[in-house]
């Protein structure tokens, strides 16, 4: 798990060719890439061709990126690009309402998809925020949103902790998560997802030579 | 204080940290192998000289996304580069131009094979066929310059 500075270090290490920093990037933030097609309700293939298209820009910026920590909002705001464009492009083609102006059948709720995008958004920030806890702190969060939940004996027996304690120590371990600078950012509405920025931030005054 | 009200409740909180646990792991396998593998493309063709996408159309309604209004036409746009430049309207095909005018070779890839190849007459004009679905990226080569566009989805 990763906290910030590992994120710059991922960037840096895999702009000179570490596939495994690569792939631990890759790990990270798939899953916000995912929410996004989900939110925009993309089919299968193209929500493949999306997340595909995403990582092949995301390897062409990786030395361009100037500032590693916007990397989620990159991500975010390039995958919001390609979603949205393949969403009107299908708009054109299906019939609408003259009534509502709206695509009739399959229609996208543009309500429906922000509000998927700021849960996305949040869930991400979470996730970050978890890997930004002592590892310590973070074991007994996930111990405790697993599903099937366990109980608070089977998480002492894991964990060692008097089963009294684990009530306590789970208030502290979500303030301290509430304490992330991720969640902490996310709460100040400085979520990655600011709707601006995104690959448009890394456009280069003049061309570069990879 | 908070943006979310859910953040200020312990069990909100907790709830909302298992969903983000659970949207993690149903991502599909092929998304990660798709992901992983693009790292692959990091030095391929490093000859080539890296296009910097300067206007599309289907972006310049503004970066809100879904609240744009869809423009009418086809989609237009500008690959700068240091001494090659290349236009593309992607309609039913795509035509483009090299600029400054000039003859060439111009080459449609896909991640996999080579989707289509023509020339660019004395004009720099070229057409091509428009590909379905998923990214691709336009080289060019004239007797001055091999360039090459970023990754794109037409």
């Amino acid at each position: 798990m990763l906290g910030d500075d590992d994120v710059a270090r991922l960037v840096a290490a895999a702009s000179h060719g570490d596939q495994g920093a690569w792939n631990a990037i890759v790990d990270r933030y798939l899953p916000l890439v995912y929410s996004v097609t989900r939110a925009y309700r993309l089919s299968r293939s193209d929500a493949e061709d999306v997340n595909q298209t995403v990582w092949l820009r995301l390897v062409e910026h990786l030395d361009q990126l100037r500032e590693p920590r916007a990397l989620p909002r990159w991500i975010l705001t390039t995958a919001q690009h390609e979603c949205s464009r393949l969403t009107k492009a299908g708009r054109r083609e299906q019939p609408v309402d003259p009534q509502t102006d709206r695509a009739l059948g399959g229609a996208v709720d543009d309500d429906v998809v922000e509000a998927d995008l700021l849960r996305a958004e949040r869930q991400q920030s979470l996730r970050d925020g978890l890997a930004q806890l002592r590892p310590a702190d973070r074991r007994l969060l996930l111990l405790l949103t697993e599903d099937p939940p366990r109980s608070y004996r089977e998480i002492s027996a894991l964990t060692g902790m008097p089963v009294g304690s684990i009530g306590p120590t789970r208030a502290r371990c979500l303030e301290r998560l509430r304490d992330t600078p991720a969640v902490r950012a996310l709460l100040a509405g400085e979520s990655p997802a600011a709707h601006t920025g995104g690959d448009r931030d890394e456009r280069q005054p003049t061309p570069q030579r990879r | 204080m908070s943006a979310n009200p859910r953040h200020n409740g312990d069990d909100p909180l907790l709830a909302e940290l298992a969903e983000a646990q659970d949207a993690a792991r149903a991502v599909p396998e092929s998304m990660r192998v798709a992901a992983r593998a693009a790292f692959a493309w990091r030095t391929v063709d490093e000859e080539l000289e890296l296009l910097v996408l300067a206007h599309d159309s289907a972006l310049a309604a503004g970066p809100a996304g879904v609240r744009d209004v869809p423009s009418d036409g086809p989609r237009a746009l500008t690959f700068q580069g240091a001494a090659l430049s290349v236009e593309i309207e992607v309609g039913a095909d795509v035509m483009g131009q090299l600029v400054p005018p000039q003859p060439g070779r111009v080459t449609l890839s896909g991640t996999r094979e080579v989707l289509a190849e023509t020339a660019a007459d004395a004009l720099g004009c070229f057409r091509l066929p428009r590909p379905e679905g998923g990214p691709v990226r336009l080289v060019c080569r004239t007797d001055d310059a091999a360039v090459t566009t970023g990754w794109i989805r037409l």
